[in-house]
Protein backbone atom coordinates (compact mmCIF):
# COMPACT_ATOMS: atom_id res chain seq x y z
CA UNK A 1 0.00 0.00 0.00
CA UNK A 2 2.63 2.36 0.69
CA UNK A 3 3.99 2.51 -2.55
CA UNK A 4 0.44 3.80 -3.94
CA UNK A 5 0.88 6.60 -1.41
CA UNK A 6 4.30 7.46 -2.33
CA UNK A 7 3.80 10.64 -4.89
CA UNK A 8 1.01 11.42 -2.32
CA UNK A 9 3.32 11.65 0.73
CA UNK A 10 6.02 13.49 -0.98
CA UNK A 11 3.45 16.09 -2.36
CA UNK A 12 2.35 15.86 1.23
CA UNK A 13 5.76 16.13 3.01
CA UNK A 14 6.16 19.91 1.01
CA UNK A 15 3.27 21.39 2.56
CA UNK A 16 4.43 20.02 5.69
CA UNK A 17 0.88 18.29 6.31
CA UNK A 18 2.04 14.88 7.09
CA UNK A 19 3.78 13.82 10.06
CA UNK A 20 3.86 10.43 9.71
CA UNK A 21 2.31 8.41 6.45
CA UNK A 22 4.08 5.03 7.06
CA UNK A 23 1.43 3.43 9.29
CA UNK A 24 -1.49 5.53 7.41
CA UNK A 25 -3.02 6.26 10.63
CA UNK A 26 -0.77 9.40 12.44
CA UNK A 27 -2.22 12.56 10.57
CA UNK A 28 -1.84 14.92 11.38
CA UNK A 29 -5.24 17.28 10.94
CA UNK A 30 -4.97 17.23 6.89
CA UNK A 31 -6.38 19.63 3.92
CA UNK A 32 -9.98 17.00 3.24
CA UNK A 33 -8.91 17.66 -0.75
CA UNK A 34 -6.15 17.32 -2.26
CA UNK A 35 -5.84 18.96 -5.85
CA UNK A 36 -9.61 17.23 -7.57
CA UNK A 37 -9.71 13.81 -6.65
CA UNK A 38 -7.23 12.71 -3.21
CA UNK A 39 -8.74 12.41 0.04
CA UNK A 40 -7.58 12.00 3.04
CA UNK A 41 -9.06 10.91 6.27
CA UNK A 42 -7.09 8.80 8.08
CA UNK A 43 -5.08 7.28 5.02
CA UNK A 44 -4.19 8.89 1.70
CA UNK A 45 -6.80 8.15 -0.97
CA UNK A 46 -5.32 7.20 -4.30
CA UNK A 47 -5.99 8.50 -7.84
CA UNK A 48 -6.13 5.45 -9.59
CA UNK A 49 -8.93 4.52 -12.28
CA UNK A 50 -10.37 1.92 -10.43
CA UNK A 51 -11.68 2.01 -6.78
CA UNK A 52 -9.18 -0.31 -4.82
CA UNK A 53 -11.17 -0.96 -0.86
CA UNK A 54 -7.41 -1.98 0.37
CA UNK A 55 -6.39 1.90 0.37
CA UNK A 56 -8.84 3.05 2.79
CA UNK A 57 -8.20 2.93 6.59
CA UNK A 58 -10.51 4.92 9.09
CA UNK A 59 -8.17 7.40 11.48
CA UNK A 60 -8.08 7.38 15.13
CA UNK A 61 -10.48 9.26 16.38
CA UNK A 62 -12.56 9.05 12.82
CA UNK A 63 -16.20 8.71 12.92
CA UNK A 64 -17.72 5.47 11.28
CA UNK A 65 -20.70 7.07 10.02
CA UNK A 66 -18.01 10.03 9.04
CA UNK A 67 -15.35 7.69 7.14
CA UNK A 68 -17.89 5.28 5.61
CA UNK A 69 -19.24 8.26 3.70
CA UNK A 70 -15.51 9.20 2.32
CA UNK A 71 -15.59 5.94 1.27
CA UNK A 72 -18.56 6.29 -1.20
CA UNK A 73 -17.61 9.44 -2.09
CA UNK A 74 -13.91 8.38 -3.43
CA UNK A 75 -15.94 4.97 -5.08
CA UNK A 76 -18.34 7.83 -6.96
CA UNK A 77 -15.38 9.95 -8.31
CA UNK A 78 -14.11 6.56 -9.43
CA UNK A 79 -14.97 6.33 -13.63
CA UNK A 80 -16.53 2.70 -12.91
CA UNK A 81 -19.02 4.44 -10.87
CA UNK A 82 -20.00 7.41 -12.34
CA UNK A 83 -17.70 10.06 -12.19
CA UNK A 84 -19.30 12.39 -10.03
CA UNK A 85 -17.07 15.25 -9.28
CA UNK A 86 -19.80 18.02 -7.48
CA UNK A 87 -20.68 16.96 -3.62
CA UNK A 88 -23.08 18.63 -1.92
CA UNK A 89 -22.95 18.82 1.61
CA UNK A 90 -26.30 18.88 3.64
CA UNK A 91 -26.15 18.26 6.76
CA UNK A 92 -28.05 19.06 10.12
CA UNK A 93 -26.37 19.81 13.25
CA UNK A 94 -26.33 16.19 14.37
CA UNK A 95 -24.21 14.86 11.10
CA UNK A 96 -27.24 13.74 10.18
CA UNK A 97 -29.11 14.73 6.69
CA UNK A 98 -28.79 13.42 3.27
CA UNK A 99 -25.46 11.61 3.71
CA UNK A 100 -24.80 11.78 -0.56
CA UNK A 101 -25.59 14.29 -3.29
CA UNK A 102 -23.85 14.18 -6.25
CA UNK A 103 -23.17 15.12 -9.78
CA UNK A 104 -21.35 14.40 -12.35
CA UNK A 105 -20.45 16.50 -15.79
CA UNK A 106 -23.21 14.89 -17.64
CA UNK A 107 -25.29 16.83 -15.14
CA UNK A 108 -26.55 12.84 -13.86
CA UNK A 109 -27.16 12.88 -10.09
CA UNK A 110 -26.51 9.86 -7.40
CA UNK A 111 -27.78 10.23 -3.89
CA UNK A 112 -27.31 8.09 -1.12
CA UNK A 113 -28.03 6.86 2.04
CA UNK A 114 -24.71 5.46 3.67
CA UNK A 115 -24.96 2.90 6.70
CA UNK A 116 -21.91 1.89 7.77
CA UNK A 117 -20.89 -1.32 10.49
CA UNK A 118 -17.67 -2.45 12.07
CA UNK A 119 -20.11 -5.66 13.41
CA UNK A 120 -18.64 -9.08 12.82
CA UNK A 121 -22.29 -10.52 12.80
CA UNK A 122 -22.99 -8.29 9.83
CA UNK A 123 -20.17 -8.81 7.93
CA UNK A 124 -20.84 -12.57 8.52
CA UNK A 125 -17.68 -13.88 7.00
CA UNK A 126 -17.76 -12.14 3.80
CA UNK A 127 -21.33 -12.30 3.22
CA UNK A 128 -22.56 -9.50 4.76
CA UNK A 129 -26.06 -9.03 5.91
CA UNK A 130 -28.19 -5.70 5.03
CA UNK A 131 -27.83 -3.08 6.96
CA UNK A 132 -31.37 -2.30 7.41
CA UNK A 133 -33.06 0.97 7.50
CA UNK A 134 -35.84 2.33 9.81
CA UNK A 135 -37.86 5.38 10.23
CA UNK A 136 -38.02 8.25 7.73
CA UNK A 137 -35.01 6.22 5.51
CA UNK A 138 -37.38 3.79 5.62
CA UNK A 139 -40.92 4.97 4.90
CA UNK A 140 -40.03 7.36 2.74
CA UNK A 141 -37.69 5.74 0.38
CA UNK A 142 -35.17 7.51 -1.41
CA UNK A 143 -36.36 10.01 -3.07
CA UNK A 144 -38.90 11.41 -1.13
CA UNK A 145 -36.72 11.30 1.81
CA UNK A 146 -34.02 13.10 0.00
CA UNK A 147 -36.06 15.51 -1.25
CA UNK A 148 -37.52 16.46 1.91
CA UNK A 149 -34.25 16.74 3.42
CA UNK A 150 -32.78 18.72 0.84
CA UNK A 151 -36.09 21.23 0.87
CA UNK A 152 -35.47 21.46 5.09
CA UNK A 153 -31.99 22.27 4.37
CA UNK A 154 -33.19 24.76 1.87
CA UNK A 155 -35.44 26.71 4.00
CA UNK A 156 -33.15 26.85 6.54
CA UNK A 157 -35.20 24.66 9.07
CA UNK A 158 -33.88 23.82 12.54
CA UNK A 159 -30.48 21.59 12.47
CA UNK A 160 -29.92 23.31 9.14
CA UNK A 161 -29.52 26.66 10.36
CA UNK A 162 -25.74 26.90 9.43
CA UNK A 163 -26.31 28.79 6.27
CA UNK A 164 -23.87 26.68 4.59
CA UNK A 165 -26.51 23.85 4.40
CA UNK A 166 -28.51 25.93 2.96
CA UNK A 167 -26.73 27.42 0.12
CA UNK A 168 -25.54 23.36 -0.77
CA UNK A 169 -29.37 22.31 -0.35
CA UNK A 170 -30.21 25.09 -3.17
CA UNK A 171 -27.84 24.33 -5.15
CA UNK A 172 -28.74 20.40 -5.08
CA UNK A 173 -32.55 21.28 -5.68
CA UNK A 174 -31.60 22.92 -8.83
CA UNK A 175 -29.18 20.49 -10.28
CA UNK A 176 -31.71 17.56 -9.34
CA UNK A 177 -34.17 19.57 -11.14
CA UNK A 178 -32.64 20.49 -14.33
CA UNK A 179 -30.94 16.80 -14.31
CA UNK A 180 -35.07 15.95 -14.51
CA UNK A 181 -36.05 18.08 -16.93
CA UNK A 182 -33.39 17.49 -18.91
CA UNK A 183 -33.88 13.61 -18.93
CA UNK A 184 -30.92 12.52 -16.84
CA UNK A 185 -30.08 9.59 -14.85
CA UNK A 186 -30.87 9.65 -11.11
CA UNK A 187 -30.60 7.46 -8.66
CA UNK A 188 -31.18 6.67 -5.13
CA UNK A 189 -29.06 4.06 -3.20
CA UNK A 190 -28.66 2.48 0.13
CA UNK A 191 -25.08 1.86 0.69
CA UNK A 192 -24.01 -0.36 3.08
CA UNK A 193 -20.18 -0.25 4.24
CA UNK A 194 -18.03 -2.77 5.82
CA UNK A 195 -15.25 -2.22 8.33
CA UNK A 196 -13.32 -4.65 10.29
CA UNK A 197 -12.26 -3.72 13.96
CA UNK A 198 -8.29 -2.29 12.97
CA UNK A 199 -10.65 0.25 10.49
CA UNK A 200 -9.99 -1.30 7.18
CA UNK A 201 -11.94 -0.94 4.69
CA UNK A 202 -13.75 -4.85 4.24
CA UNK A 203 -14.53 -4.78 1.10
CA UNK A 204 -16.72 -2.64 -2.10
CA UNK A 205 -19.57 -0.85 -0.58
CA UNK A 206 -22.87 -2.88 -1.28
CA UNK A 207 -24.59 -0.77 -3.36
CA UNK A 208 -28.77 -1.57 -3.08
CA UNK A 209 -32.10 0.38 -4.66
CA UNK A 210 -33.62 2.72 -2.04
CA UNK A 211 -37.26 1.85 -2.59
CA UNK A 212 -40.55 2.84 -0.80
CA UNK A 213 -41.86 0.18 0.91
CA UNK A 214 -44.85 -1.56 -1.36
CA UNK A 215 -48.51 -0.05 -1.82
CA UNK A 216 -51.38 -1.15 -0.77
CA UNK A 217 -53.25 -4.30 -2.80
CA UNK A 218 -56.30 -5.05 -1.14
CA UNK A 219 -59.39 -2.02 -0.88
CA UNK B 1 -43.02 21.03 21.26
CA UNK B 2 -44.47 20.25 25.07
CA UNK B 3 -46.65 23.12 25.04
CA UNK B 4 -48.63 25.87 23.04
CA UNK B 5 -46.40 28.80 24.28
CA UNK B 6 -43.11 26.59 23.42
CA UNK B 7 -44.66 26.85 19.83
CA UNK B 8 -45.04 30.33 19.82
CA UNK B 9 -41.57 31.40 20.79
CA UNK B 10 -40.14 28.98 18.51
CA UNK B 11 -42.44 30.64 15.78
CA UNK B 12 -41.29 33.66 16.50
CA UNK B 13 -37.68 33.04 16.57
CA UNK B 14 -37.51 30.86 13.35
CA UNK B 15 -39.62 33.12 11.18
CA UNK B 16 -37.52 36.21 12.63
CA UNK B 17 -34.23 33.73 11.31
CA UNK B 18 -35.76 32.47 7.79
CA UNK B 19 -37.01 36.33 6.27
CA UNK B 20 -33.69 37.75 7.64
CA UNK B 21 -31.20 35.15 6.00
CA UNK B 22 -33.14 33.79 3.43
CA UNK B 23 -34.75 36.67 1.51
CA UNK B 24 -32.20 37.01 -1.27
CA UNK B 25 -32.14 33.33 -2.03
CA UNK B 26 -36.09 32.82 -1.73
CA UNK B 27 -37.07 36.28 -3.13
CA UNK B 28 -34.99 38.13 -5.09
CA UNK B 29 -32.82 35.10 -6.88
CA UNK B 30 -36.31 33.60 -7.71
CA UNK B 31 -37.91 36.76 -9.30
CA UNK B 32 -34.25 36.63 -10.91
CA UNK B 33 -34.57 33.30 -12.25
CA UNK B 34 -37.84 33.68 -13.67
CA UNK B 35 -36.67 36.61 -15.53
CA UNK B 36 -33.73 34.48 -16.37
CA UNK B 37 -35.82 31.57 -17.71
CA UNK B 38 -37.86 34.37 -20.34
CA UNK B 39 -34.13 34.93 -22.17
CA UNK B 40 -32.82 31.67 -21.81
CA UNK B 41 -30.72 32.32 -19.19
CA UNK B 42 -32.43 29.37 -16.92
CA UNK B 43 -33.55 25.95 -18.21
CA UNK B 44 -37.57 25.18 -17.30
CA UNK B 45 -36.43 22.85 -14.60
CA UNK B 46 -35.66 25.46 -12.10
CA UNK B 47 -38.49 27.77 -12.77
CA UNK B 48 -40.70 25.54 -10.50
CA UNK B 49 -38.06 25.43 -8.21
CA UNK B 50 -38.13 29.20 -7.68
CA UNK B 51 -42.07 29.47 -7.61
CA UNK B 52 -42.07 27.23 -5.00
CA UNK B 53 -39.54 29.31 -2.65
CA UNK B 54 -41.73 32.59 -3.63
CA UNK B 55 -45.09 29.95 -2.35
CA UNK B 56 -42.67 29.40 1.14
CA UNK B 57 -41.01 32.89 1.42
CA UNK B 58 -44.56 34.69 1.66
CA UNK B 59 -46.27 32.21 3.87
CA UNK B 60 -43.37 32.31 6.30
CA UNK B 61 -44.11 36.91 6.32
CA UNK B 62 -48.42 35.34 6.63
CA UNK B 63 -47.12 33.80 9.51
CA UNK B 64 -44.30 36.27 11.20
CA UNK B 65 -46.72 39.09 10.70
CA UNK B 66 -49.11 37.45 12.90
CA UNK B 67 -47.12 36.51 15.45
CA UNK B 68 -44.65 38.99 15.81
CA UNK B 69 -47.10 41.98 14.47
CA UNK B 70 -50.06 40.98 15.54
CA UNK B 71 -51.64 41.23 11.59
CA UNK B 72 -53.22 39.19 9.63
CA UNK B 73 -51.63 39.86 5.66
CA UNK B 74 -54.35 36.94 4.07
CA UNK B 75 -53.02 38.29 0.92
CA UNK B 76 -49.38 37.06 1.76
CA UNK B 77 -51.05 33.55 2.23
CA UNK B 78 -53.13 33.68 -1.22
CA UNK B 79 -49.91 34.61 -2.82
CA UNK B 80 -48.45 31.88 -0.81
CA UNK B 81 -50.98 29.23 -2.28
CA UNK B 82 -51.10 30.88 -5.99
CA UNK B 83 -47.68 30.07 -6.35
CA UNK B 84 -47.58 26.29 -4.79
CA UNK B 85 -50.93 25.83 -7.30
CA UNK B 86 -48.39 27.11 -10.40
CA UNK B 87 -45.58 25.44 -9.00
CA UNK B 88 -47.11 21.95 -8.96
CA UNK B 89 -49.26 22.54 -12.37
CA UNK B 90 -45.37 23.79 -14.06
CA UNK B 91 -44.01 20.56 -13.12
CA UNK B 92 -47.20 17.97 -13.51
CA UNK B 93 -46.87 19.97 -17.70
CA UNK B 94 -43.24 19.19 -17.53
CA UNK B 95 -43.78 15.24 -16.29
CA UNK B 96 -45.97 15.12 -19.49
CA UNK B 97 -43.45 16.41 -21.36
CA UNK B 98 -40.62 14.89 -19.95
CA UNK B 99 -41.07 11.11 -18.81
CA UNK B 100 -37.98 11.63 -16.13
CA UNK B 101 -39.76 14.44 -14.05
CA UNK B 102 -41.86 13.50 -11.51
CA UNK B 103 -40.99 16.28 -9.05
CA UNK B 104 -44.11 18.13 -7.59
CA UNK B 105 -44.27 20.02 -4.16
CA UNK B 106 -44.34 17.07 -1.58
CA UNK B 107 -47.81 15.75 -0.69
CA UNK B 108 -47.63 16.58 2.93
CA UNK B 109 -47.14 20.08 2.19
CA UNK B 110 -49.43 20.31 -1.09
CA UNK B 111 -52.64 18.93 0.80
CA UNK B 112 -51.82 22.05 3.32
CA UNK B 113 -51.93 24.69 0.57
CA UNK B 114 -55.24 23.29 -0.64
CA UNK B 115 -56.36 24.07 3.13
CA UNK B 116 -55.00 27.43 3.03
CA UNK B 117 -57.10 27.92 -0.19
CA UNK B 118 -60.02 26.78 1.40
CA UNK B 119 -59.45 28.71 4.59
CA UNK B 120 -59.69 31.78 2.84
CA UNK B 121 -62.59 30.71 0.93
CA UNK B 122 -60.72 29.95 -2.26
CA UNK B 123 -63.73 27.39 -3.05
CA UNK B 124 -63.11 26.72 -6.83
CA UNK B 125 -59.65 26.82 -6.88
CA UNK B 126 -59.68 24.51 -3.73
CA UNK B 127 -61.76 22.17 -5.86
CA UNK B 128 -59.26 21.87 -8.86
CA UNK B 129 -56.21 21.73 -7.11
CA UNK B 130 -57.40 18.92 -4.90
CA UNK B 131 -58.14 16.67 -8.02
CA UNK B 132 -55.06 17.65 -9.03
CA UNK B 133 -53.19 16.63 -6.02
CA UNK B 134 -55.72 13.07 -6.34
CA UNK B 135 -53.81 12.37 -9.73
CA UNK B 136 -50.60 13.18 -8.46
CA UNK B 137 -51.41 10.83 -5.90
CA UNK B 138 -52.15 7.55 -8.54
CA UNK B 139 -49.31 9.44 -10.59
CA UNK B 140 -45.60 9.15 -10.79
CA UNK B 141 -45.54 12.32 -8.91
CA UNK B 142 -46.56 10.91 -5.30
CA UNK B 143 -46.57 7.29 -6.68
CA UNK B 144 -48.56 6.22 -3.62
CA UNK B 145 -47.59 8.27 -0.86
CA UNK B 146 -46.69 7.75 2.02
CA UNK B 147 -47.63 5.43 5.19
CA UNK B 148 -46.43 8.58 7.88
CA UNK B 149 -47.31 11.31 8.64
CA UNK B 150 -50.80 10.36 8.86
CA UNK B 151 -52.35 13.99 9.06
CA UNK B 152 -51.92 14.32 4.71
CA UNK B 153 -54.30 10.91 4.48
CA UNK B 154 -56.89 12.50 7.17
CA UNK B 155 -56.89 15.54 4.84
CA UNK B 156 -57.14 13.62 1.45
CA UNK B 157 -60.17 11.54 3.17
CA UNK B 158 -62.10 15.26 4.29
CA UNK B 159 -61.65 16.83 0.33
CA UNK B 160 -62.82 13.68 -1.26
CA UNK B 161 -65.79 13.29 1.41
CA UNK B 162 -66.53 16.83 0.72
CA UNK B 163 -66.40 16.39 -2.88
CA UNK B 164 -68.54 12.80 -2.30
CA UNK B 165 -65.38 10.61 -3.64
CA UNK B 166 -64.28 7.87 -2.20
CA UNK B 167 -60.47 7.63 -1.76
CA UNK B 168 -59.24 4.64 -3.44
CA UNK B 169 -56.75 3.08 -0.83
CA UNK B 170 -55.50 0.33 -3.92
CA UNK B 171 -51.79 1.54 -5.27
CA UNK B 172 -51.23 3.93 -2.28
CA UNK B 173 -49.39 3.53 0.51
CA UNK B 174 -52.59 4.48 2.80
CA UNK B 175 -51.50 3.74 6.89
CA UNK B 176 -53.15 1.03 8.65
CA UNK B 177 -54.55 3.50 11.26
CA UNK B 178 -55.54 7.38 11.42
CA UNK B 179 -54.94 7.01 14.73
CA UNK B 180 -56.59 10.49 16.65
CA UNK B 181 -58.15 11.16 13.41
CA UNK B 182 -60.52 8.65 12.59
CA UNK B 183 -62.88 10.04 15.06
CA UNK B 184 -63.16 13.37 13.09
CA UNK B 185 -63.66 11.31 9.98
CA UNK B 186 -66.31 9.22 11.61
CA UNK B 187 -67.95 12.67 12.58
CA UNK B 188 -66.59 14.84 10.12
CA UNK B 189 -70.73 16.16 9.05
CA UNK B 190 -72.17 16.22 12.64
CA UNK B 191 -74.38 18.82 13.97
CA UNK B 192 -73.43 17.65 17.69
CA UNK B 193 -71.09 20.85 17.92
CA UNK B 194 -69.76 19.70 21.56
CA UNK B 195 -68.74 16.60 20.05
CA UNK B 196 -66.68 18.35 17.50
CA UNK B 197 -65.50 21.17 20.19
CA UNK B 198 -64.39 18.04 22.29
CA UNK B 199 -62.38 16.50 18.90
CA UNK B 200 -61.16 19.40 18.08
CA UNK B 201 -59.77 19.73 21.46
CA UNK B 202 -57.92 16.30 20.85
CA UNK B 203 -56.61 17.26 17.49
CA UNK B 204 -55.20 20.58 19.38
CA UNK B 205 -53.11 18.58 21.58
CA UNK B 206 -52.08 16.03 19.15
CA UNK B 207 -51.10 19.12 16.67
CA UNK B 208 -48.83 20.70 19.53
CA UNK B 209 -47.46 17.48 20.92
CA UNK B 210 -46.57 16.08 16.83
CA UNK B 211 -44.52 19.79 15.97
CA UNK B 212 -40.95 19.86 15.97
CA UNK B 213 -38.99 20.66 12.87
CA UNK B 214 -35.89 17.98 14.41
CA UNK B 215 -35.80 14.77 14.27
CA UNK B 216 -34.35 12.00 17.09
CA UNK B 217 -31.96 9.74 15.87
CA UNK B 218 -30.97 6.13 16.73
CA UNK B 219 -27.01 5.04 16.62
CA UNK B 220 -27.35 4.20 12.74
CA UNK B 221 -27.74 7.12 11.78
CA UNK B 222 -32.18 6.24 11.14
CA UNK B 223 -33.91 9.67 11.59
CA UNK B 224 -37.48 9.66 13.16
CA UNK B 225 -39.67 12.85 12.50
CA UNK B 226 -43.04 13.83 14.21
CA UNK B 227 -46.30 14.71 12.14
CA UNK B 228 -45.60 18.27 11.65
CA UNK B 229 -42.32 19.28 10.64
CA UNK B 230 -42.23 22.70 9.84
CA UNK B 231 -42.72 25.85 12.07
CA UNK B 232 -45.28 27.71 9.39
CA UNK B 233 -47.73 25.28 11.47
CA UNK B 234 -46.63 25.14 14.62
CA UNK B 235 -49.54 27.40 15.45
CA UNK B 236 -51.45 27.76 12.25
CA UNK B 237 -53.05 23.92 12.40
CA UNK B 238 -54.47 23.92 8.76
CA UNK B 239 -56.16 20.11 8.92
CA UNK B 240 -58.40 21.14 11.89
CA UNK B 241 -59.17 24.51 9.65
CA UNK B 242 -59.76 22.80 7.06
CA UNK B 243 -62.28 20.58 8.54
CA UNK B 244 -63.56 24.33 9.68
CA UNK B 245 -63.87 25.49 6.77
CA UNK B 246 -65.74 22.19 4.93
CA UNK B 247 -67.91 22.42 7.65
CA UNK B 248 -68.96 25.97 6.82
CA UNK B 249 -69.08 25.17 3.12
CA UNK B 250 -71.82 22.51 4.02
CA UNK B 251 -73.31 25.37 6.28
CA UNK B 252 -73.09 22.59 9.70
CA UNK B 253 -73.17 24.90 13.13
CA UNK B 254 -70.37 27.07 13.98
CA UNK B 255 -67.81 25.77 16.32
CA UNK B 256 -66.22 27.55 19.14
CA UNK B 257 -63.56 26.58 20.93
CA UNK B 258 -63.53 25.42 24.30
CA UNK B 259 -61.81 28.08 26.50
CA UNK B 260 -59.29 25.51 27.53
CA UNK B 261 -57.84 25.24 23.86
CA UNK B 262 -56.18 28.71 23.42
CA UNK B 263 -54.56 27.30 20.36
CA UNK B 264 -58.18 27.34 18.44
CA UNK B 265 -58.70 30.79 20.23
CA UNK B 266 -55.76 32.37 18.39
CA UNK B 267 -57.24 35.21 16.15
CA UNK B 268 -55.05 33.35 12.91
CA UNK B 269 -57.44 30.32 13.80
CA UNK B 270 -60.97 31.87 13.08
CA UNK B 271 -61.58 31.64 9.69
CA UNK B 272 -61.96 34.94 7.38
CA UNK B 273 -65.37 36.34 7.25
CA UNK B 274 -64.91 37.12 3.69
CA UNK B 275 -63.12 34.77 1.16
CA UNK B 276 -59.53 36.54 -0.60
CA UNK B 277 -59.40 37.49 -3.77
CA UNK B 278 -56.98 35.16 -6.20
CA UNK B 279 -53.65 36.49 -6.73
CA UNK B 280 -51.87 37.06 -10.11
CA UNK B 281 -48.53 37.43 -11.16
CA UNK B 282 -47.23 38.91 -14.83
CA UNK B 283 -44.05 37.10 -14.70
CA UNK B 284 -45.44 33.63 -14.11
CA UNK B 285 -48.02 34.21 -16.39
CA UNK B 286 -45.50 35.47 -19.22
CA UNK B 287 -43.22 32.23 -18.05
CA UNK B 288 -45.93 29.73 -18.62
CA UNK B 289 -46.55 31.48 -22.01
CA UNK B 290 -42.95 31.09 -23.19
CA UNK B 291 -43.54 27.26 -21.99
CA UNK B 292 -46.31 26.55 -24.20
CA UNK B 293 -44.58 28.66 -27.27
CA UNK B 294 -41.49 26.33 -26.66
CA UNK B 295 -43.91 23.20 -26.64
CA UNK B 296 -46.72 23.76 -28.98
CA UNK B 297 -49.71 21.92 -28.66
CA UNK B 298 -49.78 21.79 -24.55
CA UNK B 299 -51.67 23.12 -22.38
CA UNK B 300 -51.29 23.29 -18.14
CA UNK B 301 -53.65 21.24 -16.00
CA UNK B 302 -54.98 23.93 -14.37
Amino acid sequence: MLDKLDDLGDAAKAADKLEDISDGTKLLPPPKELGDVVHWDGVIRSTDEIFDPSKYKMLDGEKLGDFGESVVEGMLRKKEFGDYDTFYAVQNKSGNGVDIVATNKKGDVYIAEVKSTQQDKLWNNGNPRDIGLKGDQKTMGGKEYSEDRLDRAAQGDDGYTDGTSTEEAIKAQEAIENAKANGNKIEHKKIDVHVDNDGNLRDTPKVKDWKKPPKKKGK
Amino acid sequence: MKTLEESVKYTIRKKEHQISRLENSHFNESYDSLNKFLTNEKGRGSVALRIEYLSTWYHWNFIHNFISNDKLHYNALAKSNFYALECNNWRFLLGELVETFDSAISLTTSIKHLAQMLYLGQKERAVAYGNLLLKMLYGKQYDGGMFFPTHPWFMLELFCKWQGKKLEQKGTRYPDSLGVYERALDNWNTEDIRLVSDIIDDLTKFHIAQSDEDVTTDEHGNEFSPEFTKSNYFIFPVEILMWLSIRKDLGLPDYTPSPENKLMQMEINKLPEQSIPWPTDELVEKCKAKLKEDNPGVEFEL
